[in-house]
């Protein structure tokens, strides 16, 4: 579960991090924190990405007949499924966490 | 390596790989049964599958890939008059029994991706 | 080639033992044939099995080549892995011989000439035949039955 849990426990920090990058006062963790988190977010999207063209590519591979097994096409489709509710979650708690921060900003 | 990937869940998919090739050799075993001069062929399981989880399946970015496991003509079996040693008792055993294997993994693999989703769903 | 393909295989052997039982059904038929329209008595016909391209490399090749013959094999009526009847031949065995001087195919001597079929054979090439079908069979069924647990992966 080693990169499910990394890209999760990025997120309780993003209370930190979004008035670092807003410019508001916050507790300061402006620099790399929040580099490495919008790169996080940037490799989940592109993951997603990659990992919905592979799907597709051996559904297609298993229809056409051109040799792929049906267990492989099954596995990535769920893999894709699966990046893509991890990148949803990212979003959500990002923007859970910018209104939180709103919120507070009067 | 993507998001979404664990260590049990790529010995799973090793696991269903390894199993469908070796039912396709198996296959082939049963359908030349009858026809002279045959050899039965087999791959070495173990090794195939320790090879299969070593590789990473996702390599070449389609989702296929990895190594293919060989098929090699098998030594110590019965021959009968026409040269062929397939054994009707030994394919139909092996039949049953990856069949089994593959069905066991597909049942993990299910439940692995459910765990995933619910390490997801609970991080929100 | 993919458990698809693990189908066309064993179809391939279904369509061969069923043949050789037709075989084997025409030659029991036929035991007592003392005359056909090509003259003399029937004649024993066998099936000759060979093996189609069960190359271990081929294996290998299938599975990475996208144009794999597998998924054009039945067009072709060869299976790459599987098994085909190369030929029909006819026994060239010497006829029975059986002094029935009254019969109408009767020679000069009085002998009439018999089919060289053995029952006996002709009934355990059969069984050979059914079982290797039964064993075919559950080749169909293991595949589609793994094809099937794939699936139920998803959801």
């Amino acid at each position: 579960m080693n990169p499910i849990t990394t890209a999760l426990r990025i997120l309780p920090a993003l209370p930190e991090l979004v008035p670092a990058r807003s410019g508001g006062s916050g507790t300061g963790v402006a620099g790399a924190p929040a580099g490495s988190f919008s790169a996080t977010l940037r490799d989940a999207i592109s993951e997603v990405d990659g990992s919905q063209t592979r799907a597709e590519s051996v559904v297609r591979g298993v229809l056409e007949g051109t040799g792929e097994d049906v267990h492989k096409a099954v596995i990535a489709v769920e893999k894709a499924d699966l990046s893509f509710q991890l990148m949803l979650q990212v979003r959500n708690k990002l923007i859970a966490a910018y209104q939180e921060v709103e919120r507070l900003q009067f | 390596m993507g998001l979404i990937d664990t260590p049990m869940l790529r010995v799973l998919s090793g696991s269903l790989d390894v199993n469908a090739f070796r039912q396709r050799v198996i296959s082939s075993n049963l359908a030349n049964v009858d026809t002279p001069g045959y050899r039965t062929r087999d791959i070495d399981f173990h090794r195939a599958l320790t090879d299969a989880v070593v590789s990473s399946p996702e390599e070449d970015g389609n989702g296929s890939g990895g190594s293919t496991p060989v098929a090699r003509k098998l030594q110590g079996l019965i021959e009968r008059p026409d040269g062929n040693n397939v054994s009707a008792d030994r394919e139909g055993l092996l039949l049953a029994t990856t069949q089994l294997r593959f069905s066991l993994s597909a049942q993990l693999a299910k439940d692995e991706f459910h765990k995933i989703l619910s390490a997801i769903r609970e991080g929100a | 080639m993919n458990l698809f393909g693990v189908m066309e295989i064993a179809g391939s052997a279904l369509g061969a033992e069923r043949l050789r039982a037709e075989v084997v059904a025409s030659n029991m038929a036929n035991l007592e044939t003392t005359h056909t329209p090509g003259g003399g008595p029937y004649r024993r016909r066998l099936t000759v099995f060979r093996a189609e391209n069960a190359s271990p490399f081929l294996f290998q090749l299938a599975s990475f080549s996208p144009s794999s013959a597998a998924s054009t094999g039945t067009a072709l009526g060869r299976v790459p892995g599987g098994v085909r009847i190369a030929k029909v031949v006819t026994d060239t065995s010497a006829p029975l011989r059986r002094y029935q001087p009254g019969h109408p195919d009767a020679d000069a001597a009085g002998y009439v000439a018999y089919p060289a079929v053995n029952p006996a054979e002709e009934m355990t090439d059969l069984l050979g035949a059914v079982r290797a079908y039964e064993l075919n069979a559950s080749s169909v069924q293991a595949a589609k039955q793994m094809i099937q647990q794939s699936i139920a992966i998803l959801g």
